[in-house]
């Protein structure tokens, strides 16, 4: 794997055992939920959905009520993790590129969520769903999961968060922890902020967990531009030809900084694990922040914002 | 408009560089970025600035290229109005010479002329033409103010009246050699009648120059010598009143001094009393300065007044009138009075019954010997041994040598007597003969006169000086032993001697006998300015002391009138000059360098805010 060397994937085995002890990776979170079966104290029901266990049905309960519902246990139990790849044209940018930072979390998000016995989704998005990997269990589909991140590649037109959720929701699938990686930067909208933020807010609504990982170009925060330019949106194709001065660049700049309060004063409120990752970034560096084996250090750009729920 | 540089329009080839550099210039690099959102929402709050930006780069090189084209047009040299072509006649005639403006009207002319050099813009053109004596191209058409400046400077006053018509037709010559009508400028005191009516008829630019001044001036002065004495001379002057004013004055004839010429005509001149004068004297020697003869003159009115001099010798005369007035040259005038001429010593051979006695006394020329003093001569006479032979009849077979005036005539070596003639009326004389020159016989009848059959010996210089009809019946013979004059007829019964023109006859026959030019007996006198007295010695030593041929203008072209007409043209002393504007090109060029600016503005614009 290009993306993916053999020996990042002994450091991520290395690095997982590590955040076990350092009670995991935030993005994937550790709690104690109400699972169908697995338990020993039968603590209520729920809607029988596809793929569960049929050992957990309450048989008894569906001859009364002539439904299916499966009894919830407490205790540990395996989830669904879901992955939100964003691989819109914007994800090409960068140096090195976003796209490649974000197969590279995704594949460590993905390979220590099967190592813990989660079920995993990954969904590539762009303008809607793109590309799709089904539901992955046990660790020894870590080769497909890499495959798959392998073949994928910056496409789409641009970047449409909501209606790739909305097409994620309709899935018959299990809620859970869906972890959105991607810039954010939303085309679909009028404003920076719009898409994305609706997206987010149908993911919680229909009772999934989101958390964010949201890639950052450098360039972008601090473009080398000025004087006549033609600017061309790489998601819609469209050129400009502008010319930029200095005050247009603080503009920006202004611009660019309130996006990035916005989008984590979203996630604090919401309780929502937001962590920000200059692409630029080392792998070294970005592994151990993604699973939760430390903090970021004050030196570096990255941003990581976790709210209480 | 017309330019003074067309070719510098070839600097608009430029303006290809220019579009080139703006085509090129609006392939701008583009940027690829992960979304415009940002930069729209940046730009779009400076909406005004982003609608400017769209056309800012056209702006630019829409000023760029009018700033090309306002250097081109700068360079070509615009001329706002086209240049023009001026001719400049400067009025040089004698009157221009007046001093009632001050110093005179020609150097006010020249200062008016001055200023309208200075006037003129570089692209304009001048000629400068002249009018006296005869029109002349002082300076071709030229734009350089140095050298119109220099033609003005050396334009002088002439002494010749102003041929302004001459001068207008060459002025339209000089000003259309491409069919442009010029303007002239004709700088002039309109004192002649022609320049008044030419400047009345066409539409010339007159600049007048000089005041409506009154000016006194002989037109005439004149002198003769008595025929009767010719020791005595009487001289004609002649004041004009050429104002509008009673004119007073007086006129004094005076000697000029160093008057007596070293020549042929005053060396040991004999005068009527005998005596061979060695140094003639002054005139103020011999008292004859007049006094001061006043006169008060009428508005264009005249004054003459004859003086009688005893001036034997040679003498060169002025008159001058007090006081002086504007125009000086007019008021003195001279003239060269020939010395008395010599005496004729005549040796008489006729009858007592003979008029000729009585005609040769009342001539003070003719001084009568007899045998004995031609034989032997007299000291402190004449040479009489050339004495003049008058004969009347009693012809010697052998005329004796020397010269000789024959009436009556008898056979002689010199002629024989043919048949008589018919009719013997005088009919013709030869006019062109000093002998017959002036001389009109009016019905002379010579009676009983033979036909003259000149010896074959003297017939090569023998001349008929009369006929009677075809018939010669004088002639006029120079031989080498002394010329000869002989009439037929008897003089005795003719009526020869009682017409007026006999005794002229005589003088004039004399003369010629005697080998003397016809005596001129009235010498016109010329003005001659103060200032200006000529070296008239050579002149007067070839023409034996006749001065005819020096004169000047107020006795040669009609008076010296100054009154300078006051409905012609401007006054030129109010000529108010435009000062010339700046050169036009100045005007592009200084847009262009505001487009410079503004354009360097537009360009640091682009980068800072």
């Amino acid at each position: 794997m290009s993306f993916f060397s053999p020996g990042l994937l002994k450091r991520t085995e290395l690095l997982s055992h590590l955040a076990r002890r350092t009670g995991g990776s935030p993005l994937l979170g550790a709690a104690r939920k109400k699972l169908p079966g697995g338990g020993t104290e039968v603590t209520g029901h729920r809607d029988y959905s596809p793929g569960d266990d049929f050992h957990a049905i309450d048989w008894t309960l569906c001859a009364r009520r002539d439904e299916l519902h499966i009894k919830l246990f407490e205790g540990q139990s395996d989830r669904d993790v879901h992955l939100l790849l964003d691989c819109s044209p914007s994800m090409g940018l960068g140096n090195p590129a976003k796209f490649h930072l974000a197969r590279q979390i995704a594949a460590v998000l993905g390979y220590v969520s099967l190592m813990n016995l989660d079920r995993l989704v990954v969904a590539a998005f762009a303008d809607g769903l793109v590309a799709d990997l089904p539901l992955l269990r046990h660790s020894s589909r870590i080769l497909r999961l890499l495959r798959f991140l392998e073949e994928l590649s910056p496409r789409g037109k641009k970047t449409d968060l909501l209606r790739a959720v909305e097409m994620f929701v309709r899935r018959p699938q299990r809620s859970g922890p869906v972890v959105v990686i991607s810039d954010l930067y939303d085309s679909a909208s009028r404003a920076p902020t719009e898409g994305w933020s609706r997206g987010f807010d149908l993911l919680r609504f229909h009772g999934y967990e989101p958390r964010l990982v949201h890639l950052v170009d450098p360039s972008d925060a601090e473009p080398m531009l000025l004087g006549d330019v033609g600017l061309v949106d790489v998601e819609s194709q469209t050129g400009t030809s502008v010319t930029i001065t200095e005050r247009t660049i603080r503009r920006y700049r202004a611009l660019i900084t309130e996006f990035h309060n916005t989008v984590r004063e979203y996630c604090r409120r919401r309780g929502i694990v937001y962590m920000s990752i200059p692409c630029d970034m080392a792998v070294d560096e970005v592994f151990p922040l993604v699973l939760g084996c430390r903090r970021a250090r004050p030196s570096t750009q990255l941003e990581l914002a976790v709210a209480a729920p | 408009m017309n330019f003074a540089h067309p070719l510098a329009w070839l600097l608009l080839i430029l303006l290809i560089p220019v579009a080139l550099l703006y085509w090129l210039r609006v392939r701008i690099p583009s940027q690829t970025v992960g979304t415009g959102l940002f930069w729209q929402k940046a730009l779009a709050e400076e909406k005004f600035r982003g609608r400017w930006q769209r056309w800012r780069i056209k702006v630019s090189v829409t000023l760029q290229m009018l700033l090309v084209v306002l250097l081109a047009l700068a360079a070509a040299g615009p001329q706002i109005p086209a240049s023009k072509r001026t001719v400049l006649i400067i009025d040089n005639s004698a009157t221009m010479r007046a001093t009632d403006v001050q110093p005179t009207r020609m150097d006010a002319a020249k200062e008016v002329a001055r200023r309208l050099i200075e006037s003129l813009r570089s692209c304009d053109e001048m000629a400068v033409v002249t009018v006296s004596p005869v029109p002349s191209e002082v300076q071709p058409l030229t734009s350089d103010q140095t050298l119109l400046m220099a033609a003005v400077n050396s334009v002088q006053a002439m002494a010749e009246p102003a041929a302004i018509d001459w001068a207008v037709n060459l002025a339209h010559e000089i000003g259309e050699p491409d069919k442009v009508s010029p303007r002239i400028v004709l700088i002039t005191d309109a004192c002649s009648n022609e320049a008044t009516k030419l400047v009345r008829q066409s539409n010339l630019e007159v600049l007048r120059v000089g005041a409506k001044s009154g000016n006194q001036a002989i037109t005439r002065f004149t002198a003769r010598r008595s025929k009767a004495e010719p020791a005595k001379c009487e001289v004609l002057v002649e004041v004009h009143n050429q104002g509008d004013q009673l004119a007073k004055g007086s006129v004094t004839i005076a000697p000029l001094p160093g008057h007596f010429p070293e020549g042929e005509g005053n060396q040991k001149l004999p005068s009527t009393s005998g005596k061979v004068v060695e140094k003639p004297p002054s005139l103020s020697e011999r008292g004859v300065a007049s006094e001061g003869q006043s006169f008060s003159i009428v508005k264009n009115g005249c004054w003459q007044q004859v003086f009688t001099l005893d001036l034997p010798v040679a003498a060169r005369l002025t008159a001058k009138i007090e006081p002086g007035d504007a125009y000086i040259f007019d008021d003195t005038a001279v003239l060269y009075l020939p010395a008395a001429p010599p005496a004729h010593c005549v040796k008489l051979v006729a009858e007592e019954r003979s008029c000729l006695k009585e005609i040769l006394a009342a001539n003070r020329r003719v001084e009568l010997i007899s045998d004995v003093e031609r034989e032997k001569g007299q000291a402190g006479k004449p040479d009489v041994r050339k004495a003049i032979y008058i004969i009347d009849g009693k012809t010697a077979h052998t005329l004796p040598a020397g010269p000789a005036l024959v009436f009556t005539p008898e056979a002689c070596d010199l002629w024989q007597l043919g048949a008589t003639v018919a009719d013997p009326l005088v009919t013709r004389v030869d006019g062109s003969s000093p002998i017959m020159a002036g001389v009109q016989l009016f019905d002379a009848y010579l009676p009983e006169a033979r036909q003259l059959q000149i010896a074959e010996s003297v017939r090569a210089v023998a001349r008929p000086i009369l006929w009677a009809g075809k018939m010669p019946l004088g002639y006029a013979i120079d031989r080498p032993q002394g010329r000869v004059v002989v009439i037929a007829g008897d003089l005795a019964t003719s009526n020869l001697s009682l017409q007026a023109a006999f005794p002229q006859l005589i003088a004039q026959s004399l003369d010629w006998l005697d080998g003397q030019e016809p005596w001129t007996d009235e010498v016109a006198g010329s003005s001659v300015p103060q200032a200006f007295q000529p070296d008239l010695s050579p002149l007067l030593a070839r023409n034996r002391g006749v001065e005819s041929t020096v004169r000047l203008e107020s006795l040669t072209y009609g008076g010296t009138d100054l009154r300078v007409p006051s409905d012609i043209g401007s006054e030129a002393s109010a000529l108010v000059v435009q000062k010339p504007w700046p050169p036009l090109w100045i005007v592009p060029a200084m847009l262009a360098a505001v487009l410079l600016i503004l354009e360097w503005c537009l360009y640091q614009r682009r980068w800072t805010s």
